[in-house]
């Protein structure tokens, strides 16, 4: 399929996979050109926070644009799951539609706000403990409800595989998406819980959380080749 | 609501929004004067959004708009797809887009302390927005223009030729809407009231595009 039939909502799928991932990796080469982290494997080493990309100038810069525009992505590909599964016209299902996307568009604003202060003006950390309270609150709270939302998306998708004509290896591709960040939910919480800890793991699980919720984003892309945005015909 | 509906009208709330919740809390902190910058020209939209949480406030919502500004050229292209040439309809969304990347570079550079902030690269960003954006609703306006003589309904040609006239006469008469540092009362005020008719220019298609939707075709 060439890029030119590509349709509205496989483009917001491609763009909610690569915005994010590519302005985090460019975030982090420049926080670590500049000096300020170390040059690593974040997604095994856990050694520097997504946060911690975004501190420095000009990596601020592109942290804050990147995530902010990523998080309209994320919304308008939350109207299109909606809409995509609308079609089936079950009634009973509507409200429940309406709810996660509502929750998960919530989620995508305060993702926003928890990028906008970001940047020198946190440091030194010590003296502005509110807006850094502030940035983990509303960063955990989107990791929470994206992945929860993402989640019962797919129990939902796979009800309806039949009537969508949804591909088994597609459904099968997102269950693996969705088991995988329910696990580092599931153990992220559990750690907390109980107080273990170990050397970082918040960015461990952040950096994991980040590019599974990005790839079920893609997932869409193959699901959409007959969604699109067109002129319907107006009755006269 | 169809799609096309839904984009135009949160491009308008969404940046109109920012900037009057932004100008609210700056002079609530008193980080921006009290008045009306459309008739007193006191500050520029820039400086209400730079300090304090309007500076928060203000980058959020205004590059979230931005997005939202990309989307609505797609949203145009597809609705005059079959009234106008693929060249014409390329240059169009590609000055579309290119004024809402702009700001949004713009926008993202601002920081608290005016003097560590990039003026060059926001300059650069917000008079790209203005100037792009001038430029692809012109060819947008032409395209509507034609294609409407070919039959297309445009509930909202008046107020588009209306909002059209307007920004070409700030144009000419003031020689454009330059963005720069430190800027006169006047570019001030002028440039208060475009970012309101470019805001309301977006608003306008919410009454052209009822059938701009997004329909699953099921193979």
């Amino acid at each position: 399929m060439s890029n030119l039939s590509m349709t509205l909502p496989q483009r917001i799928a491609l763009a909610a996979f690569f915005i994010p991932v590519v302005t985090i990796g460019l975030s982090y080469a420049l926080t670590v050109a500049g000096g300020h982290e170390p040059l690593c494997i974040p997604y095994i080493e856990g050694c520097a926070t997504i946060t911690a990309t975004g501190i420095y100038y000009p990596a601020a810069y592109i942290l804050r644009a990147g995530i902010a525009m990523s998080a309209v992505v994320f919304i308008l590909w939350w109207y299109c799951v909606r809409l995509w599964l609308e079609s089936v016209r079950q009634a009973e299902l509507v409200a429940w539609f309406h709810t996660v996307v509502w929750v998960a568009t919530i989620g995508s604003v305060l993702i926003i706000a928890s990028m906008v202060v970001l940047g020198e003006n946190l440091l030194p950390s010590r003296d502005h403990r509110f807006l850094w309270r502030f940035h983990a609150t509303t960063a955990g709270l989107f990791f929470l409800a994206n992945s929860i939302c993402q989640i019962m998306m797919t129990v939902r998708m796979r009800q309806l595989r039949r009537q969508m004509n949804i591909a088994f290896s597609h459904i099968v591709v997102k269950e693996v998406l969705a088991l995988l960040q329910l696990l580092f939910l599931t153990v992220l919480i559990g750690m907390t819980i109980v107080g273990y800890e170990f050397e970082g793991m918040v960015a461990f699980f952040e950096w994991w959380l980040a590019t599974l919720s990005s790839l079920f984003y893609l997932s869409a892309w193959w699901d959409w080749r007959d969604f699109r945005l067109t002129r319907l015909e107006q009755s006269a | 609501m169809s799609f096309g509906q839904s984009i135009a009208l949160i491009s308008f709330i969404l940046s109109m929004g920012t900037i009057a919740v932004t100008y609210g809390v700056a002079t609530a902190q008193q980080t921006a004067a009290i008045c009306n910058p459309f008739i007193d020209g006191c500050t520029d939209i820039t400086h209400t959004g730079m300090k304090g949480d309007a500076g928060f406030i203000f980058r959020g919502g205004m590059i979230a708009a931005c997005a939202f500004f990309v989307v609505w050229w797609v949203n145009m292209r597809v609705w005059l797809t079959r009234y106008a040439g693929k060249i014409a309809l390329n240059s169009m969304q590609f000055f579309g887009t290119l004024s809402a990347l702009g700001l949004l570079v713009g926008t993202a550079v601002l920081i608290p302390e005016k003097d560590a902030t990039r003026w060059a690269v926001h300059v650069k960003g917000a008079n790209l927005f203005f100037q792009g954006m001038l430029v692809a609703l012109t060819i947008n306006y032409v395209l509507i223009l034609k294609a409407r003589n070919k039959g297309l309904s445009v509930p909202s040609f008046r107020m588009k030729t209306a909002l059209m006239a307007i920004l070409w006469f700030m144009f000419v008469a003031f020689a454009g809407v330059t963005v720069g540092i430190e800027m006169s009362q006047g570019k001030r005020i002028i440039e208060w009231w475009a970012t309101l008719f470019i805001g309301l220019y977006f608003l306008s298609s919410y009454w052209d595009w009822q059938d701009i939707k997004l329909v699953h075709t099921s193979s």
